[in-house]
């Protein structure tokens, strides 16, 4: 089974997430924050990464470092509210896939866009 | 005002300044005329030391000339006198022949004569004779007063051809005084005599005694005279046979000598055809006597005045007097020109400080901090601004090098600026953090040019600062804003829309028909919201020219379809027909979700403004190299009076107002604003009450020059 990894601090939404994806039969693991988020990657290689980009103690930004510096290879999208053109340039630069906004996309059209990763 | 009271812009009235230039060029005129002035008091003392100059080198020429010419006239004289002596010499060696004892005939004589070639060396010398003493043979026999008379017959004569008539002529010694001549015992000379046919010629008188030299006693001379040699010269000849005197003799000039009785023996004009001496008016005369053997002749040469004086010496004082004049012309044309050019570089230096004065002054008073520095970046000049936004004097500056405020970035900031400017010699432009005096740190935009010579030489730099703090606090809190925005409202929203779409999709639970029709219209507030948010952060972007256009081939129909679906629960629910007209191949460069957006906004608006079971039309086609797509609708349109404000922000038609409230007037504003920025134009044609019809217009290749637009 595809697994997918989100990392997402409002809990509430991390978890609606989980429960509309799961219907599309992939297992999705929710962490609460940056530093979780790392552990969790440690640990194992999720097929798709869905990071949000304002997290507590360790954002968004500082996790695509870390991908980056560590080499890992793995589908990320950036699933925040942050939408400035400079944001979305250096996600880009550190090798982010894609830069969605949460508020504009049901959970449907947020699988038609993830699904072509997995 | 009190500010501007300071500045001397304000401070010195114009007509006040005009005075001064004027009283400084009056001063300049003054310094111009006496320039002139003495320039022409030297000039004019130049040209009158040239005509004394002038005045005593033509008396040298003159008497140049003077001296040249007696020079030349004395030494003709002495070569006449030169040659009749020479002549006259002859008889000497004639009696030596004489003497030898033999016996001489008269072809002996005539031998003798010739040996001595004396036709041909003397000219002049008409005859040669010898007067022999007819008594001599008969002495005894002779009357004493016979003797005392003297009878004498010409022996000899040479030449002899012409002559001959004249041999055995006898010449009584009365008529020459031949006895005195005898009794003198010398050569002497008898003057002009006629002899024979000969006319005035000069006779000379050799006595010949039988023991060669004259016997000292007066008797013993009469017992042993021979006889006379004879010399007949004409004098006259002289001056032909000269050799000096040739015809291409240099000189000019005409001779005659007379004897002592006034009569002109000979005339000559050197060259031939030159003006006789008579004609001594301007010219040169001078006389002289030749003597020869007791007779004297005087010759009377008269020559041009500037006489042996060649061309260029004759030239000389003229030349002396033009070539002052002209040289003091020239002197003076060159101090009037160096008075005027200096007077006109006066003026224009004058204009310039004052050009320049008013330079420095609005370089001093610019709101940005300037500064000038050498190359070492020690601060040469600063302005007041710089002194208001670094809080250090000038006084504390001047010599010092910016670094007293930098030195606030990372060392590799400053190293990348100084190779720009002062080894690539750029410009150098940047955001730069400095510290003021106080320590307050501030941002700033800079410029650094370097100062460099057509020669590639560099001279120093330039810096102009521009205090950017409160933008940037004023960027800063924007972009707080706009982020905050993002999140704080997003996030409720997020969390509502998927609480919507999970119970719609029934993973918590089965919902009725009811229940799912009310969650759909509350997905559809919540979608209203989430494209309301995105038009102002679209917006706040656009002003902040943070959006930047990615360029890619896009399929027009393509996208509308897309587009149209989207909307289909809203116009479906209207009962409206939706009609796309577009051909299927149709596309263009532009940014695909840029052109979505102005899209969704046109078709939502024709949507939401068209009555219930009303049409909206969307045509695209390619119309003169360029896209154009229609929305057209059925709507209640737009009242004429406000079709002028159509586009600006928060624009909303009275009309839509009365019936809803729920627009923000912000869609048409960000579809006006995006069009610009994808290079193209938005117009539109209503009528209220039957409809609106937009027309889009875009370039289907965006020249390259827009694709950086506003990045």
């Amino acid at each position: 089974m595809k697994k997918i990894l989100i990392a997402e601090d409002e809990e509430f939404i991390a978890n609606l997430y989980k429960l509309n994806l799961e219907e599309h039969g992939v297992a999705v693991e929710v962490v609460p924050d940056g530093k979780a988020a790392i552990e969790s990657l440690e640990r194992s290689k999720p097929n798709l990464f869905l990071l949000d980009l304002l997290m507590p103690e360790v954002d968004g930004f500082q996790v695509l470092k870390h991908i980056q510096e560590k080499g890992w290879k793995f589908p990320i999208v950036i699933l925040t509210n942050l939408s400035q053109e400079i944001d979305k340039t250096q996600c880009k630069e550190f090798g982010a896939e894609d830069f969605l906004i949460k508020s504009d996309l049901g959970v449907e059209e947020l699988w038609e866009k993830i699904s072509v990763y997995l | 005002m009190p500010l501007l009271r300071d500045t001397p812009f304000v401070r010195q009235k114009p007509d006040q300044k005009n005075r001064e230039l004027l009283h400084n060029v009056g001063d300049m005129s003054r310094m111009h005329a006496i320039i002139l002035v003495g320039g022409g008091i030297v000039c004019a003392f130049l040209i009158v030391l040239s005509m004394v100059f002038w005045h005593v080198s033509s008396a040298a020429i003159d008497r140049l000339s003077e001296d040249r010419f007696v020079q030349e006239v004395e030494n003709i004289a002495d070569k006449i006198q030169e040659q009749i002596d020479e002549q006259v010499a002859i008889l000497y060696s004639m009696r030596s022949l004489l003497l030898t004892g033999e016996e001489i005939g008269q072809s002996e004589w005539n031998k003798m004569v010739r040996e001595a070639q004396i036709k041909q060396r003397y000219p002049t010398l008409l005859a040669v004779a010898y007067l022999e003493n007819s008594r001599h043979e008969d002495r005894e026999t002779a009357t004493d007063t016979e003797e005392e008379q003297g009878n004498f017959v010409i022996r000899y004569i040479e030449p002899y051809e012409s002559n001959q008539d004249y041999v055995g002529l006898s010449i009584e010694g009365d008529d020459w005084e031949l006895d005195r001549i005898r009794d003198a015992g010398e050569l002497t000379s008898v003057g002009r005599v006629r002899f024979g046919e000969i006319a005035d010629d000069y006779v000379y008188l050799l006595p010949v005694f039988e023991s060669g030299l004259p016997q000292l006693q007066f008797q013993e001379r009469r017992d042993a005279h021979l006889g006379f040699l004879i010399a007949v010269i004409q004098p006259g000849g002289l001056l032909e046979s000269l050799s000096y005197l040739d015809e291409d003799a240099h000189h000019q000039f005409s001779l005659e000598m007379s004897d002592i009785e006034g009569d002109v023996l000979l005339k000559r004009e050197i060259p031939r055809g030159f003006m006789s001496v008579e004609n001594v008016s301007g010219r040169l005369v001078w006389s002289t006597p030749v003597r020869s053997t007791g007779l004297e002749w005087t010759l009377r040469i008269s020559g041009p005045k500037y006489f042996g004086v060649g061309a260029m010496e004759m030239k000389m004082p003229l030349l002396i007097l033009l070539g002052g004049c002209g040289f003091s012309l020239l002197l003076f044309t060159i101090v009037y020109l160096a008075a005027s050019s200096r007077m006109r570089a006066l003026q224009l230096a004058k204009h310039m400080t004052a050009e320049l004065g008013k330079f420095q002054l609005a370089v001093s008073h610019a709101s940005n901090h300037i500064i000038i520095t050498n190359t070492d970046g020690e601060i040469l000049f600063a302005n007041i601004a710089a002194e208001e936004i670094t809080g250090y004097s000038r006084g504390e500056m001047i010599g010092k090098t910016p670094r007293i405020w930098g030195k606030q970035m990372l060392p590799e900031f400053y190293k990348e600026m100084w190779k720009v400017i002062k080894e690539e010699k750029r410009p150098f432009n940047g955001e730069i953090i400095n510290q003021r005096k106080d320590g307050t740190k501030y941002d700033a935009l800079v410029h650094i040019s370097p100062i460099v010579d057509k020669h590639g030489l560099l001279y120093g730099f330039v810096g102009i600062e521009e205090d950017i703090t409160a933008r940037k606090r004023l960027e800063k809190s924007r972009s707080e804003f706009v982020s905050l925005v993002s999140h704080q409202l997003r996030t409720p929203l997020t969390a509502m829309r998927l609480t919507i779409e999970t119970l719609m999709n029934g993973v918590v639970g089965p919902v009725d028909k009811v229940q799912r029709e009310m969650l759909l219209r509350a997905m559809e507030y919540a979608v209203h919201m989430s494209e309301t948010i995105f038009t102002m952060l679209t917006i706040s972007h656009l002003e902040a020219g943070k959006i930047s256009v990615a360029l890619g081939e896009v399929n027009l129909c393509g996208h509308i379809e897309v587009l149209s679906r989207e909307y289909e629960p809203e116009y479906g629910r209207k009962q409206q027909k939706v009609s796309v007209q577009c051909p299927k191949e149709l596309s263009l460069q532009t940014d695909g979700k840029l052109l979505k957006e102005i899209l969704a906004n046109l078709i939502s608006n024709a949507i939401k403004y068209t009555p219930a079971g009303g049409t909206v039309t969307i045509r695209a086609q390619e119309e003169n190299n360029q896209v154009r797509i229609d929305v057209a609708d059925s709507g209640m349109g737009i009242p004429l009076d406000e079709q002028k404000r159509t586009f600006q922000k928060f624009f909303r038609a009275k009309n839509i107002l009365k019936k809803d409230t729920s627009g923000t007037g912000l869609g048409l504003y960000l579809v006006h604003s995006l069009t610009k920025l994808l290079g193209g134009r938005i117009t539109f044609v209503s009528t209220e009450n039957k409809g609106t019809t937009f027309s889009l217009f875009l370039p289907i290749t965006t020249p390259s020059h827009e694709k950086d637009f506003n990045r």
